[in-house]
């Protein structure tokens, strides 16, 4: 009996290897602070997860095809930018465009998610067409995102957003619409990652894209898509950024690709291409936002919060690659 | 030029436009413990270096023929606190959010909170200070995690920006701590009219027109050969309700 039991953890661990790290985080920042299990602090980790987490969710699809988005921060500072120039109140102080009435809280978020889609596409098809690395087509992305936000905002933020758009970054009771958004868009990309033919192509191209393209798949195509699926999260994070700040700045979210892609690589997508998952991504993601709060909770100096993130990243994959092998 | 906060690009451009035939260099650096780069070029091009808003002689130290003109970091700490301290009462508890580390205005305007503490105000106790890298989401998340750690125990965020102190009200607000003084620094228009609306404390001002005025003064100056002093601080003005709305008018 005893021995079954033992049988049955190594191989719950082996099998959930990340969980468990994180339940062993929860646990550890559970006994030392006791009011990090109350329901007010997890909404707040889940809240704070989730603009990362959304972007994590795009980049999931990318690494898994053996690509990257440098680009998905200043992507979401642009989309954001313009976005918000198009949800300020009617009456507003030093508005962006003076005359314009308020808008529905629709028009703005469309606008959000089309530029980041847009902004995916281009990725995409320079991926795809041109054939330059990933990493070159979106740290180009980067620098020229960031620029265009710059020169939309002429470097200012653009905050008095009305109250319909910021909906996304709000709460209704004590449920945070940014948590929502994620779940939302963490059941979407689940669906299409896993029971679509566009889904199974992504691992295929990650996989071999040589063998992908003679076995038919619309390489060029899909690769497009995917990136585009990238920029549509990041417009998204971006309505849910704008949301919980109540402003936008075109310096925001500067580094947040790193955090997100982060988030991906804790989950077990591998940077060698044709594996990863979702469920990995959204507990990479969560790793991240409870170390965090719980470094914070716990006091730790702001110096060596960031010796800890680094190690504790690191040492996460480590564990999961193991597990992962022993598998095999 | 723009660096983009990126050294080495910064060295770039500087060497750049010292081909192109300037008389006097005017640099923001981007990190002031890595200036020596730019100094390096200027000594052998023989040209003057001003420096702006970020100081990397914060003990008044700098070698010939380099100068600065901005804010004083400690200073604006410093006017921070002597002011949240009177508000206190001369007690209770605050908490610091710091730009991003290792630049010297979060060094220095930390300091100056500090300083005022030790001077004056021995019954007020920093709780914690974390670094929300300037930016107004990451203060407003540092800020609940703070409310999670220390809740009603708070009784001020002294934010070395005015950017992060607007994310910790939003955070405040949403946690129904009303009672909280918050002050930042920058008076940016989004801070002067919270400051309007009775959602934030204070700011202090560090102007960036008088910054750039200065440093344009300063060089025309040593252009034509009038000596400078090593170091131009400006004042740094508190600014509370009652001059936020001749300060935003100013600004607009």
């Amino acid at each position: 009996m005893a021995k079954e039991n033992t049988f049955d953890w190594a191989a719950f661990f082996k099998k959930y290897g990340i969980f468990v790290i994180l339940l062993l985080m929860v646990t550890m920042v559970s006994i030392l602070r006791p009011n990090f299990l109350t329901a007010n602090n997890i909404f707040n980790v889940l809240t704070q997860s989730s603009i990362f987490g959304i972007m994590a969710l795009g980049l999931t699809l990318i690494i898994i095809s053996k690509g990257i988005d440098l680009g998905a921060g200043s992507v979401l500072a642009f989309s954001g930018v313009v976005a918000a120039s198009l949800a300020q109140t009617g009456g507003a102080m030093g508005k962006y465009f003076p005359n314009l009435p308020e808008l529905p809280w629709i028009l703005p978020v469309i606008v959000a998610l089309a530029i980041g889609t847009l902004c995916g596409f281009i990725n995409g098809s320079l991926v795809a067409k041109t054939g330059i690395p990933a990493f070159i087509a979106t740290l180009g992305m980067t620098t020229v995102a960031r620029g265009l936000a710059l020169i939309y905002t002429g470097g200012r933020p653009i905050s008095s957003l009305s109250s319909g758009f910021t909906f996304f970054g709000g709460k209704v009771g004590i449920i945070p619409m940014p948590v929502v958004v994620w779940f939302c868009a963490i059941a979407v990309t689940y669906v299409l990652l896993g029971y679509t033919s566009f889904g199974k192509s992504i691992y295929a191209i990650g996989g071999n894209i040589k063998a992908a393209e003679v076995s038919g798949i619309p390489v060029a195509r899909n690769l497009i898509l995917i990136y585009s699926f990238g920029g549509l999260m990041c417009g998204l994070a971006a309505v849910v950024f704008a949301g919980r700040v109540q402003s936008m700045h075109p310096g925001a979210a500067v580094g947040y690709e790193l955090t997100a892609i982060a988030a991906t690589t804790i989950g077990g997508t591998s940077h060698s291409g044709g594996i990863g998952t979702v469920t990995g991504a959204v507990i990479g993601a969560l790793i991240l936002g409870v170390l965090r709060n719980g470094l914070t909770l716990l006091g730790v100096h702001p110096y060596w919060q960031q010796v800890a993130e680094g190690v504790i990243i690191v040492v996460a994959v480590i564990i999961d690659m193991r597990t992962n092998a022993s598998k095999k | 030029m723009d660096a983009q906060e990126d050294v080495i690009r910064q060295q770039d451009q500087v060497m750049t436009m010292i081909q192109s035939g300037i008389d006097v260099l005017v640099v923001v650096p981007v990190d002031t413990s890595a200036v020596s780069g730019i100094e390096s070029l200027a000594k052998n091009a023989n040209l003057p270096l001003i420096y702006v808003n970020r100081n990397p002689y914060p003990n008044e130290n700098a070698p010939e023929n380099i100068y600065f003109i901005g804010a004083n970091s400690i200073l604006e700490g410093e006017t921070q606190m002597e002011y949240i301290g009177e508000k206190m009462g001369g007690k209770g508890n605050i908490v610091i959010l710091m730009g991003i580390l290792s630049n010297e205005a979060s060094i220095n305007r930390t300091q100056g909170v500090h300083n005022v503490i030790k001077a004056k105000y021995p019954d007020i106790k920093v709780l914690a200070e974390e670094t929300g890298n300037w930016q107004q989401d990451q203060g407003m998340t540092v800020m609940e995690n703070w409310i999670t750690a220390y809740g009603d125990q708070i009784n001020a965020v002294v934010s070395n920006n005015d950017n992060m102190v607007l994310g910790a009200i939003n955070a405040l607000e949403s946690a129904g701590m009303k009672d909280v003084y918050t002050i930042g620094i920058d008076a940016t228009t989004d801070a002067l009219q919270a400051i309007l609306a009775d959602r934030m404390t204070a700011t202090v001002l560090q102007d960036p027109v008088a910054q750039g005025k200065g440093a344009v003064e300063a060089a025309v100056k040593l252009m034509n050969g009038e000596t400078l002093p090593a170091i131009t601080k400006l004042p740094a003005e508190l600014i509370t309700k009652e001059n936020a709305q001749a300060q935003l008018d100013k600004s607009n």
